[in-house]
Order: structure tokens, then C-alpha cells, then sequence
């Protein structure tokens, strides 16, 4: 928790229920804070995220747009630099690409392209990650693609604390922003303070302390090198994890200092291996500590294949806790049960 | 709704400095004084100045490869203009758009793009946004017809048409996407039968008539601002040079007969005589105006290459905004 | 002589601005396409051995004859005319026709197509369709049986005297310009532009010539049938004056429907019948429109005659044609 959370009352909800009660928040604020996208109006998005604001803010702050992706980011950037403060929703991160254009030939290069003469506060909201058996066209983790683009800004929050003091941020930013919600953590609890705050974006976070080795991870994954953190505490091992909660730009400095404190660095994310952020983090950390090193940087990562759909395919594809622990115990050079 | 003299007298000065800009800038592309792509505007005048002069200034415009001539005549200024398209610091986006990203968000000029079809949805947000205002303003797609062929042009009119926007879109069917001919690529002749497919109303006008234009636009921009949503208007018209850089003639892909015959329908030449031969404008008066409008193409030339390139300092910034509120 | 029938179809008609000030429908090329289609396919029923037809900029003509085999091996020629700006298209595929002895010509467009047409061929005979926007001219009619129509009189199986009428038109000379006609209606309008064409405000009319002033249209035909009514194969037409209501107390508001679901208040000034020959004479400024579509501007003091003359094109009427094939065939 940032210090920028005033001190307020702390209830529990669930992931989607934060961000659903940021919204609220967020709308009675700002009369240009609007919300549009496929069924995000009168059904309150497909899972539910954008329950009840129809019946607060009405039709013409929460509209309901054909399944359209790409007029669904042009309407943003069009109202953004108009004036307004929109929220975008694509239902499914993979949906990015269908409107990528948009996203990355558009809202990520207008303010450049123009010499500096645009704004452009504009959010999209997505949902990411797999685990649900919605197979390979409705679950995965595209975040390498948009932080590979400069102008965007990407957001990855791994509890419900987070999702709404960082969506407040995305909202208020003046830049666009993306925000991946992970889907298999909707219904999780957790603390949220009842006011509306912001966490800042860029600025990561120390999940758990520990000395033996620095696990980097992001969304669900954090909650995942937690279980695996639990475990090894019982074996003796001392995981630190520490999560940059924005991805693009990302806390460098934070993952460095782990690095240089635990001497060992395990990347763990969703996305496929090959390209991943992983290799991305695990450059910077190269080249900011390499003298601190005692084992190459790790990474925990999907498979390179497409998500496949049944049950019993997709547990092997993304990464659990089970693997994480391995993958600690490889880079710590210690033996690996079952291996 | 018959033009008043003040009025053919706008048409009359907005093409007119577009076509003296883009053959400056033209010469200037071919004196390697120009980097990047150019692509220009000159034959389709009429379009662009025949549907901002029927625009309010709050209007907002959103625009295309071939987008000069928008910026023209929405008013840009030709210094800035021609600094930017020869990439140098005093330039619109202080060299770092060019001439496929040029804009001037205080005219509500909301850029030139360099993907096809990409500036429509833009404009739609643009529309959306006043209707949210509840402002009259109303936000103008131009677009070429290759365009259409695109799934975000589509996405946008639909999204446009069901959100009951008010958005005017206009279809510069210049006859060729690149060095394709349209007929090739499409099985619909007139673009404009896409209008019913989306539920507005579509109409074709002469787009080498400014007149024409202006009259169809004064309709769908009354359209849109009495809250009836959006209208296509397919002006025909024709770029004189090249889809980019300034030949004309000698092209596999269009034969030099119908460029001359494009040619023999000027929009400038024969709104000139038509005006002088009513009485409405003299032909001392039309004579003044090209001085002036030389002048000030020439002192944006001199102006552009008199500025100096951006300092490196600058490669770095404006990628994002920093302090957000 | 083979039996030959001409097809002339207008690609623009029915998409100008009457969509936008009006509320008139569009016709896209499909429709279009299909009118064609189904007129070749009548034609060749009806006992045409060729059929003629007329390309345009947009490939109309050849993609209406695409993968078409109509019934007794009747031949489809697409015109290898060089292809023109809309209007002179359709007089040059008349002039073709008249010069491939085409023994009827279907036209597919409004008012202004028709007298595209006639003004290629001025004594055609034609099956007048509608597919343009102010309908007075043509009328509308299924085109697998107008086309029948046209197979039969240009086959020879009826005569083309038992079954046209010789229509009206009007001759227009322009001073220091073109001899021009129209086919129901020439109106002065204010409008120093021709620009988008159409004459939708009645605030810009001036004077009206009307050969065809039928209660039933839209348009200036129903703005003159207000006052005198007169059918098309009656003798004669009517000249209407207007006037501003303000300037001109007497006006007399006349409210009809200027253009399709359009409705306005005509200030008439002034009418009277016109008899075949009697002269109109119009000066500028301003531009004359011809069946509702401005198309020459006047300079200030420019003038130009009008009058009523009796030889139109030939207007075959199909029911007739019909009827009288039925009644042949019922004598066997």
C-alpha cells in the first residue's frame, strides 16, 4: 500500500467489486467520465464489472456500442481529445487485436505525432489471463505487445486493492491506458479502503519480503508466487516478490533493488515465454546487476502454444504455484521434489 | 440554399490556397527540399473547401493521407504548414508528424493519418463528444473511397448511425486507392450505396463543383445539428498528380486522356468564370486575391526554410503527456 | 432487319440531393442492376433478337449482362461507345441505337434520362421506366414487362402505331447557346449555379413552361397542374409566372409537393395555356432547369425562348402492346 491512500475504512471485496465501486466513485467526480462498450450499459458488462451504473449515470454515460473494437477505441480517442475522460471496454484482452490499429497507430502516437498538441485521458479496460477454459482466442496475455508500443501505459493489478487505486490512476491520467483484469480473479477478496484513492502508475510494489531470491510477477501471478512462497517458507527459503503493477512503464528500479538485496530472480507471468515481458525484465536486470547476480535470471512462463480449451490441457499450460516453487528451487540451485 | 457573393467568394479563397500551397509543396518535393511522402491534394479542392465553408469553426475535422488540403481550409496557417511538411522545428508538429500527421487542434482540425480508414473513427468520438456536450457542433469524416473498404471505416459509420451521431461523412471518391482503379476492387460503382446499408441518408455530388458541394453539405451539417444523425455525401472528384510525389502523366495505371479530361473540369478554373461571367466577383478582384494568396505561399516557403531542424533534445518528448492532472 | 431492342439505364439516377432536402429514396446499382437484368430478359421474350446496351463509367451495362443466357438465343451487345460524363452518355447510346436500328429503346432514369435520350435520338421510340427521383415522364412499371413491350413492337408482332403515342416536348433556345429540350417541364430559377442540380426551393422560382402538368406528380409538373392542369398527350402546355408574396401581394401560395415528401408554398404570380408554338421568352440571371434539374445558368440579360412542340419521342404504352398481342393470339 502506497502512501498516497488516505487512511480510511478498509471492508473487503471481491476484485470485480472494486473496480465496479472506482467507477462509482469515479463517475459521481467527473460528469466527462463516461463508460462504452459491448454490453457494458444495460447488462453491466458480461461479468458483471460494470453492474449498476446504468441505473445511477443513465444511457448516455454508459453506452451500449455494436461489437465493434476498433470504432469502440476510435470513439475514445475522438471523445478524448474532445475533452471527455472515457473508459473504453474491450470484453477479452485478446479483442485488443482486432482493434490494434486504434490502440497503437492512433491513441499510443497521437500526442507525438501532433508535436505535443494532443491530450489524451483516455482508459481501456480488458480482461486478460487464462485458467477458465475459454481456449485461445479469449484468454490471453498480450501485455509484451502494448508495452512494446511507446505512448501507452499498462496495467496489470493482482488484488482488489490495487485494481481500484489503479484504475483511479489510469482514469486521471492524461495519457492512454490500458487495464488488464485478470479473470480468474474476479471473485477474490481483499482489503479496499472505502474512499477513493489513486496508486500511482510506474510505482511497483514489495508483496513479501524475504532475502534467498526476487520473484517478479504481476496480476494473478502474484497471488500464485505467494502459495509457492508459503511452501518454501516451510523448506527454509526466503522469497521476496515483488510486483511492478504497471508494466509499461515499469518500476526498474524497484526489481533492481530486489535483485541486488536476493542475488536471484525469478520472472513468473502468464504470457507465453518466447518474447515475454520475462525477457524484457529479466535484460534490465542484466544490466543494472549483473555483478550481483549468483544465477541466471529465471522465467516462469505459458508454453509457446496457443491456449488450448480442455481442463486438462490448459493446468499444464499456465503457470501454478507448483511450478513457481520449482523454478525457485532451480535458481536457488536446490533440489527439486519429484524433478 | 443559393451562395451568397461572400460565400463564393470563401469557396473561391480556400481553393485557391490550397491548390497554390500544394504546388508549392510540390516544387518543393521535387527539389528534394521535402522529406518523406507527399501526397497531394490539388483536383479535389473543391471538396475540402466546399464542405468547410459550410462548417461552423467549432466543427471539427478529421482527416486523411492526401490532408493538406483540409487543414487549408480549415484555416491552417501555411508557415507552419510548410515548415512541418519539410520536417523543421517551427513546424505545426514541430517536426515530428509531417505532412500524413499534420493538425491543428485549436481550429479542430483533429489531424491528418497516414492508415486509411483510421481517422473515421476518430471522428465519430469527436461526434460522440458533442452529443454528450449537448453542444450543436458536429464533426466531419473526410475519407477517401479505399477507405470504405476498410472494417474500421464500417465499424465507425455503423457505430455513428446507430449512436445517432452527428457526424457528416465525406467521401472524396477520387477514382483510385493508390494506383488501383476503385472499379477493380470494389463491386458497388457508387461508393455512396453503402449509405442505406447503414440506414442514413446518402447523396452524390459534383465534387468538382464547390457550389455543389457546399449546398449538400449546408443539408447533412443541418442534419446532424438538428440531432438526425449522420449523412454521406460522395463527392466525385479526382487528385491531379500521382496518389504521391507530382507526376502526372505517363502512368500504367490511368491514361493521360482522362487526367486532361479530369483537367477540363477544374473546379478553380470553371468556378472562375462562372463567377465572373454572373457579375458576381470580378476577374480584378479574383486576380487580387491570387496575388495575395501567392504571397503567402511564398513568405510560408521562405518561412519553412528559414526554420531550423528540431534540436535532438526534443526526439524524446511528447510521447507522453507528464503531469496529468 | 433484326429485331432490336436498346436498353439505356442512367447509373446516377436517384442519389442526389432530393435524399437530403427531401425525402426521397435511394436506388442503388443493384437495383439497378436488376431492372436491367429482368427488361433484357422480358425483351427476349417478347421476340427481341438482339439486345443493345449501353455502357457507362460504372460498368452498369456489363455487369447486368453477366452470366445472362435469355430465352430463344437472343444476342446482348454491349456498346463499345466510348464512355462519357452521365448525360451525353445516354444521348450518344441513343444516337448508337438509332444507328443499329433498334425498333424500341427501354430507358431506365428519371425525367432527366429520358431527355438525355431524346435529345439522341429525337423521335425514339422508348419504353419510358422510372428509376430516378421526380418521376413525371416515366412511369413505373415492372421491367420484365416493359421489356416484353419493347420485344414486341421491335419484333413487329405489334405496330409501333397501334400501340405510341407521339409525346410532347419542349424546345429551348438559349441566345448565344445551345438549342436544348425537355420533356415536361423548363423553369427560370434564381439560382446563379447549376451546383447540385435539383430545384427543391420554391422561394427560387421564377417562371415555369409545362408540357405535361399532371394532378398525380411531384415536382414543378404539379406545381403548373395546380393551375392548369394538362395531360401528356393533350395539345398545349402552361406558362407559370411566381413572384416573392412579399413583393407581389397577389401571389397566390399554392402548396404541393415540390420534390418526393417535400411539400412547399409556390407563389404563383400569373398563369396562362400555352398553344403549340406559342414562345416563352425568359432572360437572365439565373439558370434554367429542364424536367426539374437545373442545368444551364443564365448570364444577367442572357435570354431564352420556349415552346410547346408536338413531336416528342414515341411513348410506347406497354398494356396496350399486351393486350393487343393477347387478342392476336386469341384469334388462332
Amino acid at each position: 500500500m502506497t502512501a498516497t491512500e488516505p487512511e480510511a475504512e478498509v471492508r473487503e471485496l471481491t476484485y470485480l467489486g472494486a473496480f465496479n465501486e472506482a467507477l462509482f466513485q469515479l463517475m459521481r467526480e467527473d460528469e466527462d467520465i463516461f463508460i462504452a462498450g459491448e454490453d457494458v450499459g444495460l447488462t453491466g458488462g458480461v461479468f458483471g464489472s460494470f453492474a449498476g451504473l446504468i441505473d445511477e449515470f443513465g444511457e448516455r454515460r454508459c453506452v451500449d456500442t455494436p461489437i465493434s473494437e476498433q470504432a469502440i477505441v476510435g470513439l475514445g480517442i475522438g471523445a478524448a481529445v474532445s475533452g471527455l475522460r472515457p473508459i473504453v471496454d474491450l470484453m477479452f484482452m485478446d479483442f485488443i487485436l482486432v482493434a490494434m490499429d486504434q490502440i497503437a497507430n492512433q491513441a499510443a502516437k497521437l500526442k507525438y505525432m501532433f508535436g505535443g498538441n494532443a491530450t489524451l485521458p483516455l482508459t481501456i479496460t480488458t480482461n486478460g489471463g487464462a485458467g477458465v477454459s475459454a481456449a485461445a482466442q479469449h484468454s490471453q496475455s498480450l501485455e509484451a505487445m502494448l508495452c512494446h508500443v511507446p505512448g501507452l501505459k499498462v496495467v496489470m493489478p493482482s488484488s482488489p486493492a490495487d485494481l481500484k487505486g489503479l484504475l483511479v490512476a489510469c482514469v486521471r491520467e492524461d495519457n492512454p491506458t490500458i487495464l488488464v483484469k485478470n479473470k480468474r480473479m474476479f471473485g477474490k477478496r481483499g482489503p479496499v479502503p472505502e474512499a477513493l484513492y489513486e496508486i500511482p502508475l510506474g510505482v511497483g510494489n514489495v508483496v513479501r519480503e524475504g532475502t534467498d531470491v526476487t520473484v517478479v510477477a504481476y496480476g494473478r501471478m502474484v497471488p500464485e508466487s505467494e502459495k509457492a512462497a508459503e511452501r518454501l517458507a516451510e523448506e527454509g527459503v526466503s522469497c521476496e516478490i515483488v510486483d511492478p503493477r504497471t508494466v509499461q512503464p515499469l518500476d526498474t528500479d524497484l526489481l533492481v533493488a530486489s535483485a541486488r538485496k536476493t542475488n536471484r530472480v525469478v520472472v513468473v507471468h502468464e504470457a507465453v515465454r518466447f518474447g515475454g515481458l520475462g525477457a524484457e525484465i529479466a535484460a534490465q536486470i542484466q544490466e543494472e546487476a549483473f555483478d550481483y547476480l549468483d544465477a541466471p535470471v529465471a522465467r516462469i512462463a505459458a508454453p509457446f502454444s496457443p491456449i488450448p480449451f480442455s481442463p486438462g490441457l490448459e493446468r499444464h499450460y499456465v503457470p501454478n504455484a507448483k511450478r513457481i516453487s520449482e523454478g525457485i528451487l532451480e535458481t536457488l540451485g536446490r533440489p527439486v521434489p519429484g524433478a | 440554399m443559393e451562395p451568397t457573393v461572400d460565400i463564393l467568394k470563401d469557396l473561391h479563397y480556400r481553393m485557391l490556397r490550397i491548390r497554390l500551397f500544394e504546388e508549392a509543396a510540390g516544387r518543393l518535393f521535387e527539389g528534394n527540399k521535402m522529406p518523406g511522402f507527399l501526397h497531394l491534394y490539388v483536383g479535389q479542392e473543391a471538396v475540402a473547401a466546399g464542405v468547410c465553408v459550410a462548417m461552423r469553426d467549432d466543427d471539427q475535422v478529421s482527416s486523411t493521407h492526401r490532408g493538406h488540403g483540409h487543414l487549408v481550409a480549415k484555416g491552417g496557417d501555411l508557415n507552419k504548414m510548410m515548415a512541418e511538411l519539410m520536417g523543421k522545428a517551427d513546424g505545426y508538429c514541430n517536426g515530428k508528424g509531417g505532412s500524413m500527421h499534420i493538425c491543428d487542434l485549436d481550429l479542430n482540425m483533429l489531424g491528418a493519418n497516414g492508415i486509411v480508414g483510421g481517422g473515421t473513427p476518430i471522428a465519430v468520438g469527436a461526434g460522440f463528444a458533442n452529443k454528450y456536450k449537448g453542444n450543436d457542433t458536429v464533426s466531419v469524416a473526410f475519407f477517401g473511397d479505399g477507405s470504405t473498404n476498410i472494417g474500421a471505416f464500417h465499424e465507425a459509420i455503423n457505430m455513428a448511425a446507430a449512436l445517432r451521431l452527428p457526424v457528416l461523412f465525406v467521401c472524396e471518391n477520387n477514382e483510385y486507392g493508390e494506383y488501383t482503379r476503385r472499379d477493380k476492387v470494389m463491386a458497388i460503382n457508387d461508393v455512396v450505396d453503402r449509405a442505406a446499408g447503414y440506414g442514413i441518408p446518402g447523396v452524390i455530388v459534383d465534387g468538382m463543383d464547390a457550389v455543389a458541394v457546399y449546398e449538400a453539405a449546408v443539408e447533412g451539417l443541418a442534419r446532424a445539428r438538428r440531432g438526425e444523425g449522420p449523412t454521406f455525401i460522395e463527392a466525385k472528384t479526382y487528385r491531379y498528380y500521382n496518389h504521391h510525389g507530382v507526376q502526372t502523366l505517363g502512368m500504367k495505371y490511368r491514361t493521360d486522356e482522362e487526367v486532361d479530361a479530369w483537367k477540363a473540369k477544374d473546379c478553380i478554373e470553371g468556378f472562375e468564370r462562372r463567377v465572373t461571367e454572373a457579375g458576381l466577383i470580378s476577374a480584378d478582384e479574383l486576380a487580387a486575391v491570387r496575388v495575395e494568396l501567392e504571397a503567402e505561399v511564398e513568405a510560408a516557403v521562405e518561412f519553412g526554410e528559414n526554420s531550423p531542424l528540431p534540436e535532438v533534445s526534443t526526439l524524446l518528448t511528447d510521447v507522453y503527456t507528464e503531469v496529468s492532472r | 432487319m433484326t429485331a432490336t431492342v436498346g436498353i439505356i439505364a442512367n447509373p446516377l439516377a436517384g442519389k442526389d440531393i432530393r435524399r437530403l432536402v427531401a425525402e426521397a429514396s435511394p436506388t442503388s446499382d443493384m437495383a439497378k442492376v436488376g431492372i436491367v437484368r429482368r427488361a433484357i430478359i422480358g425483351a427476349a421474350e417478347g421476340g427481341a433478337e438482339r439486345v443493345l446496351l449501353a455502357d457507362d463509367r460504372r460498368g452498369l451495362g456489363a455487369r447486368a449482362v453477366d452470366g445472362l443466357e435469355p430465352a430463344n438465343g437472343a444476342e446482348i451487345v454491349v456498346l463499345d461507345e466510348p464512355i462519357l460524363d452521365s448525360g451525353k452518355n445516354s444521348e450518344q447510346a441513343a444516337r448508337r441505337c438509332r444507328d443499329e436500328g433498334a425498333g424500341a429503346v427501354i430507358v431506365l432514369g428519371g425525367d432527366g434520362t429520358h431527355r438525355d435520350v431524346v435529345k439522341g435520338w429525337a423521335d425514339v421510340a422508348l419504353v419510358a421506366l422510372s428509376t430516378g427521383t421526380n418521376n413525371v415522364f416515366p412511369r413505373h412499371l415492372e421491367a420484365t414487362v416493359a421489356g416484353h413491350g419493347a420485344g414486341l413492337v421491335a419484333s413487329g408482332q405489334v405496330a409501333l402505331g397501334d400501340v405510341a403515342s407521339r409525346a410532347k416536348r419542349l424546345v429551348v433556345d438559349v441566345e448565344d447557346g445551345d438549342a436544348d429540350l425537355a420533356l415536361v417541364d423548363v423553369a427560370l430559377v434564381s439560382d446563379t449555379f447549376t451546383a447540385s442540380r435539383a430545384v427543391w426551393d420554391p422561394a427560387t422560382l421564377r417562371e415555369l413552361v409545362a408540357c405535361i402538368a399532371e394532378p398525380g406528380t411531384v415536382g414543378l409538373s404539379a406545381v403548373a397542374a395546380a393551375v392548369a392542369p394538362t395531360g401528356r398527350f393533350e395539345r398545349g402546355g402552361v406558362h407559370v409566372r411566381f413572384g416573392s408574396p412579399s413583393e407581389t401581394s397577389s401571389a397566390a401560395g399554392i402548396r404541393v409537393p415540390i420534390a418526393p415528401g417535400l411539400y412547399g408554398d409556390v407563389p404563383v404570380a400569373g398563369w396562362h395555356r400555352l398553344r403549340a408554338g406559342d414562345e416563352v421568352a425568359v432572360s437572365g440571371p439565373g439558370s434554367l432547369s429542364f424536367d426539374g434539374e437545373r442545368d444551364v445558368a443564365l448570364r444577367e440579360g442572357q435570354g431564352a425562348s420556349i415552346r410547346v412542340g408536338a413531336d416528342g419521342p414515341h411513348v410506347i404504352d406497354v398494356e396496350r402492346a399486351l393486350r393487343l398481342m393477347n387478342t392476336k393470339r386469341s384469334d388462332l
